[in-house]
């Protein structure tokens, strides 16, 4: 009987397929000047992982260098692991060699050591939203990291998940489904290019179980608004926030968007008569649908949310709601 | 699959042709900018909105750099030194620097020309070469060839470490112990150039007011430099001399307008402003301005202000309207950028287009909703505002009121404005015969947008002319004289054409050498000789004789060598020698000498080279074909020898002709010069697009059917053959003729210009020609000793020697046969060559199968 009883409870949790869940951020902007309500978002869901962009490869094509805009300072946290990222551009990867790029890279990382921004070689997150033209410098950039770096993870688009096959698997230990920024803010006729969840759907149903990677989820906590100037894209402005609209300076239309009225400053953006700005955030309730989906269809025990952003406001705004989900899940 | 092949090989050429494409707005003005600021403003400040992708606009992007390089060629200049070494002082000779670890190397750039890569040693007798030192050594100006060495490494080097960076501003501040007084703002320069490059805007501000603060002159880099580090943040103590010039933006800002005091620096300086407001969330006009000490300043905020939002924000001009008085020059410099605004993003686009007419209607493709609207604002706005410039608000209401298709609109305002100059108090004589001649342009434009006759158009042209000539402003004018080239070449006036053409796009080349026949180049010599040509400065610098050599060369090209000749002689001699002519004419610098080809003249293996250019090989071939005529009238019937020699003399003398005619040469000139590609790209787009493109396409298929291929020079060989009686001789010139047949075509872009059937039909034809005259080399020549020491080796020739020996009669029928059937066996040749890699395949994989399954 008893034998009997033990074969059940093992067949019983061998068809448990649901995942479990830890909770972290990204911290996406070079000043790292932090508040308290972070710090106490961060205590009250027991986050105690923060991915922290250390510096970005970007092409300069004046000077047809690599420029590198990068943190100063170290999070200042309680009791946080500080995760380095580092976001490259794939006309870096088109305009220089894999083993330049690679020291560029260590350089640069041992400087953020040195700084006391990050703590040692063992963990590295690489962003890069890579084509099947930079594909093969941009692994082959993957495996020469791996050699020095005890656990690296980068970053996958959606439909990298879905034409995995042609976009190929990236040689790194984890990876990271970016489940956001879906479509284009350049295009008018998008309804909300941060994320949306039957778009986010298409491309994980079916496809995201068969990954032959393990992978991390990160989740959109952010919003901003899509300048548009005579029709045009001209910036996003981050933590775009209509309460802080001024009604002389603009107004609300049918559709959602805002519009100008006269010219003025919106923080530092020059907004010009009848400029329309198209506000976009997540809505929350698909983001928590998002997290039943993935708990059902992640071939994998245990995986990790990471929210982007706790620098954002919108995180901040909405820290109730996603506390909620955090709560829920974890 | 030779018709595979071709097909291929035509998509592949299509595809490059396409992919050398060059962008159109290199053959037409971006803007189209005819309300012209100096007419209707005193400020000098640049205002002109240009496109900053087109090279064409390049001067326009001047910098502080700029500033202190025309300083200091100046300066050069009035020291007596040459063009040569001012050049040389601003140019980048250094590539690389390294002060590092007490070694010191520097790299010069390749095209430094000196025969030292790098120098190990910071000395002007390393630096510099000897004959620059003996130079500034006779001006006794070594001091001044120090600083220069410094300021080549520190404002035109290449990359150096930040510990090179701060080693060099020791080395400065040595220098600066030593030098001459004249000399120590120059090197403070430097350091201040240094300091900003290492990041240090606290010692940019100590050193400018160390040395800066007292100086009458701006100097644009330091004081630039400083205006920058005013908005940085960096710590000082409250009783820091310096502390109130850090992390004051507001005052950054302040400080920068007083910058367009070189107004050509308005677009660096409004980059500069902006930049600083970004920096952060929050900028304070109102501080910004109470730093302000006139209202002249103020304004110069305001103006800055409307400059750095997009499109035409009449708030801003409004807010802008409220805080100056009736008559400033700033506000009103401001309603003229606004209106130049409209003219860059709605006018411009429906001008190019085409679409530009009276009364256009607004649901258009061309007409873009939010430019139209912001020109309506400002149409509105400046109906009601009130300026004291009267003469000038009008002119704005007209331009703005025409742009938006309401001529008669236009027609008033400019009419209002044309009656109040007369009485206008606050002009001056200078300022009215500006606004009189702005308006002048305006109306000629809003009368060249209508319909009208040809008589019209003779009066118009007239009126123009006269317009641009009492006008001349340089390139601020571009715009005007593209109008008229537009009008002329719509009606085919073709002389007008080119006397308002610039030198975009190759315009002048191309109507020269392909828009213009002889009659219209002669109807243009003779007013040319007259003196009436107006603008010559603008066209080839000796149009006398490019028009001269395009006449001779279009003869040349008919074959009308009594003509050609003519002109070439009225050209003086030393425009054929050592590439004078030609291209010469011209600004450009493509292409090679066209004047001296090599031309062979051997019948054998052994080249004989003669050199000829245009003018002498015209003379060499009336010379030839006169004695032909001469030969051709001997009676020689009774005398069989002399005959015989006398058509040997012919023959040679065809040959000749036949090798003159081998090199595409003579059929030379602009648009070849021009660059090939260019040319022929040029040619279909702006202003040519007003002309039927099959007429282009026309001229230009004549080039390269007629004039780029050997067809004169393989009628001249036939007929070198047909008086050639010996059989060895013969044998020597069939071969010539073949290796002709074999390259046809002299330039690689004639293939690619034709369409993939037509170059399939000139190369059968070709090879029709080539199988036949092998044949006849096969059937009649094969014993003479040509044929044994020199065809017969031949490997291409053996090939088909070998297939034509397969038929004894040589007709023309067997000849085509045979060509038909060495067509078909080359592809079925190929078709077995596929079958069977298919197979082997198949075999392999059949094979790997059969072993894994076991």
């Amino acid at each position: 009987m008893r034998l009997y009883l033990f074969a059940c409870i093992l067949i019983m949790s061998s068809c448990q397929s649901e995942t479990s869940f830890q909770f972290s951020t990204y911290w996406w902007k070079n000043n790292t000047q932090t508040n308290k309500t972070q710090q106490k978002f961060l205590n009250h869901n027991k986050i105690n992982k923060i991915y922290l962009k250390v510096f970005d490869l970007k092409w300069n094509e004046g000077n047809k260098t690599i420029s590198v805009p990068k943190v100063h300072n170290s999070l200042d946290f309680d009791s946080v692991k500080i995760i380095p990222v580092i976001y490259i551009e794939n006309s870096v990867l088109f305009n220089f060699e894999v083993d330049t790029i690679y020291t560029i890279i260590l350089n640069h990382y041992s400087v953020a050591i040195r700084n006391g921004i990050i703590k040692d070689y063992t963990e590295l997150q690489i962003d890069c939203d890579w084509t099947l033209q930079s594909k093969k410098a941009y692994f082959k950039l993957l495996k020469l990291l791996s050699t020095n770096i005890t656990h690296l993870s980068a970053t996958i688009r959606l439909h990298q998940i879905k034409y995995a096959k042609t976009t190929g698997i990236p040689p790194v230990e984890k990876g990271v489904v970016m489940i956001y920024n879906l479509e284009s803010p350049a295009d008018t006729s998008t309804k909300n290019s941060i994320f949306s969840y039957d778009k986010a759907l298409m491309y994980l149903d079916g496809y995201l179980k068969e990954y032959p990677l393990k992978v991390d989820i990160a989740l959109p906590a952010f919003s901003w608004g899509v300048h548009y100037h005579h029709g045009k894209i001209k910036a996003l402005i981050s933590d775009f926030n209509p309460k802080g609209i001024d009604s002389l300076n603009m107004y609300q239309k049918k559709n959602g968007y805002y519009k100008s009225k006269k010219a003025h400053f919106y923080n530092t953006h020059r907004i010009s008569n009848r400029d329309e700005i198209r506000y976009e955030y997540p809505s929350i309730s698909e983001v928590d649908k998002m997290m039943g989906f993935l708990k059902q269809n992640l071939n994998q025990n245990t995986t990790e949310i990471i929210l982007f952003s706790l620098n954002s406001e919108f995180l901040i705004n909405n820290k109730s709601e996603y506390e909620e989900i955090i709560s829920n899940y974890n | 699959m030779k018709k595979l092949f071709l097909i291929i090989t035509s998509i592949f050429l299509n595809y490059n042709s396409n992919s050398c494409a060059l962008p159109n707005y290199y053959t037409e003005e971006w803007n189209k900018n005819f309300l012209i600021t100096h007419l209707v403003t005193g400020l000098e400040l640049n205002t002109r909105l240009f496109s900053t992708n087109n090279s064409l606009y390049y001067k326009l992007n001047y910098s502080i750099y700029d500033v202190e390089i025309d300083r200091q060629s100046n300066k050069l200049r009035k020291l007596g030194f040459s063009e040569d070494v001012i050049y040389l002082m601003n140019s980048n000779i250094v590539k690389f620097i390294n002060l590092e670890h007490h070694f010191i190397k520097i790299e010069f750039n390749p095209n430094y020309g000196r025969t030292l890569s790098s120098i190990y040693e910071l000395s002007i007798t390393k630096f510099f070469n000897y004959t620059i030192i003996q130079e500034f050594a006779e001006k006794n100006q070594l001091d001044l060839l120090k600083f220069m060495m410094y300021r080549s490494i520190v404002l035109h080097g290449g990359k150096s470490s930040k510990y090179t960076k701060t080693q060099l501003k020791k080395f400065i501040q040595d220098e600066m112990k030593t030098c001459p007084d004249n000399l120590i703002e120059d090197y403070a320069t430097l350091l201040i150039e240094l300091s900003l490059k290492v990041g240090y805007s606290h010692e940019v501000v100590s050193d400018y007011m160390k040395y800066f603060n007292k100086s009458k002159e701006l100097n644009a880099i330091a004081y630039s430099h400083f205006c920058g580090a005013v908005s940085a943040q960096y710590a000082l103590l409250p009783t820091d001399d310096y502390f109130k010039f850090r992390n004051d933006r507001e005052l950054s800002v302040y400080l920068f307008t007083k910058l367009l005091k070189y107004p050509k620096l308005l677009k660096q300086i409004t980059y500069e402003i902006n930049y600083v407001i970004d920096m952060k969330s929050d900028f304070d006009w109102e501080k910004c301005l109470s730093y302000c000490k006139t209202q002249k300043e103020r304004d110069m905020i305001h103006l800055i202000k409307t400059t750095s939002f997009s499109g035409i924000n009449i708030s801003l001009i409004d807010y802008f309207h409220e805080r100056t008085n009736q008559n400033s020059k700033t506000f009103e410099l401001a309603l003229i950028q606004y209106t130049k605004r409209v003219e860059s993003s709605l006018f411009s686009n429906l001008y190019r287009s085409g679409y530009f007419k009276e009364g256009y209607t607004v649901n258009s493709k061309w007409v873009s909703l939010y430019d139209y609207a912001d020109a309506v604002d400002l149409n509105n706005y400046l109906k009601t505002t009130k300026i004291q410039n009267k003469v000038l608000l009008h002119i704005l209401r007209g331009y703005s009121s025409f742009m938006l298709g309401n001529f008669p609109e236009a027609r008033k305002e400019y009419h209002k404005s044309r009656s109040l100059i007369r009485n206008a108090t606050y002009l001056t004589k200078q300022q009215k015969t500006n606004y009189l001649k702005q308006l002048d342009g305006l109306e000629l434009l809003e009368e060249f947008s209508h319909n009208y006759s040809e008589k019209d158009y003779h009066n118009l042209k007239e009126r123009l002319t006269k317009f641009l000539s009492k006008t001349y402003l340089s390139d601020e004018m571009a715009a005007y004289f593209e109008l008229g080239m537009m009008e002329a070449i719509k009606r085919h006036d073709f002389s007008t054409t080119l006397i308002f053409s610039s030198k975009k796009g190759f315009h002048q080349e191309i109507i020269l050498d392909v828009i213009m026949d002889n009659k219209d180049l002669i109807q243009f010599l003779t007013i040319l000789n007259k003196g009436e040509v107006p603008f010559l400065d603008r066209l080839p610098s000796d149009l006398k004789f490019a028009v001269i050599e395009q006449i001779a060369t279009n003869y040349f090209r008919e074959h009308d060598i009594i003509n050609a000749r003519k002109y070439f002689n009225l050209l003086p001699d030393y425009i054929f020698e050592s590439a004078i002519g030609g291209k010469s004419y011209y600004d450009n610098k493509y292409g090679n000498d066209y004047t001296n080809f090599i031309v062979n003249t051997s019948d054998t293996e052994t080249k004989s080279l003669k050199r000829y250019n245009k003018k002498s090989a015209v003379n060499a071939i009336y010379e030839i074909m006169n004695e032909i005529t001469q030969k051709k009238s001997i009676n020689y019937i009774n005398d069989s020898l002399s005959q015989l020699g006398i058509r040997k003399e012919i023959s040679n003398l065809y040959f000749d002709l036949s090798c003159i005619y081998s090199s595409n040469f003579w059929a030379y000139s602009r648009i070849w010069e021009g660059g090939l590609i260019s040319g022929f790209h040029y040619a279909y787009y702006s202003p040519f697009n007003l002309i039927d493109s099959n007429v282009i396409r026309l001229k230009l298929d004549t080039y390269l059917n007629e004039y780029g291929s050997q067809n004169t020079s393989i009628n001249y060989l036939q007929k070198a053959l047909e008086f050639s009686d010996d059989s060895e001789r013969q044998a020597k010139l069939n071969f010539k003729l073949i290796e002709k047949l074999k390259e046809p075509i002299l330039e690689s872009l004639h293939k690619r210009r034709y369409k993939s059937d037509k170059l399939e039909t000139i190369i059968s034809d070709y090879e029709t020609k080539i199988s036949s005259t092998s044949l006849l080399i096969d059937s009649l020549y094969q014993n003479t000793n040509y044929f044994k020491e020199v065809i017969s080796e031949c490997s291409d020739f053996k090939k088909s020697n070998l297939l034509g020996s397969t038929n004894e009669g040589n007709n023309q029928t067997i000849i085509n046969n045979t060509d038909v059937v060495t067509k078909h066996k080359d592809e079925l040749r190929d078709i077995y060559k596929i079958l069977s890699l298919l197979l082997l395949i198949i075999i392999i994989t059949l094979f790997i199968y059969i072993k894994i399954k076991k």
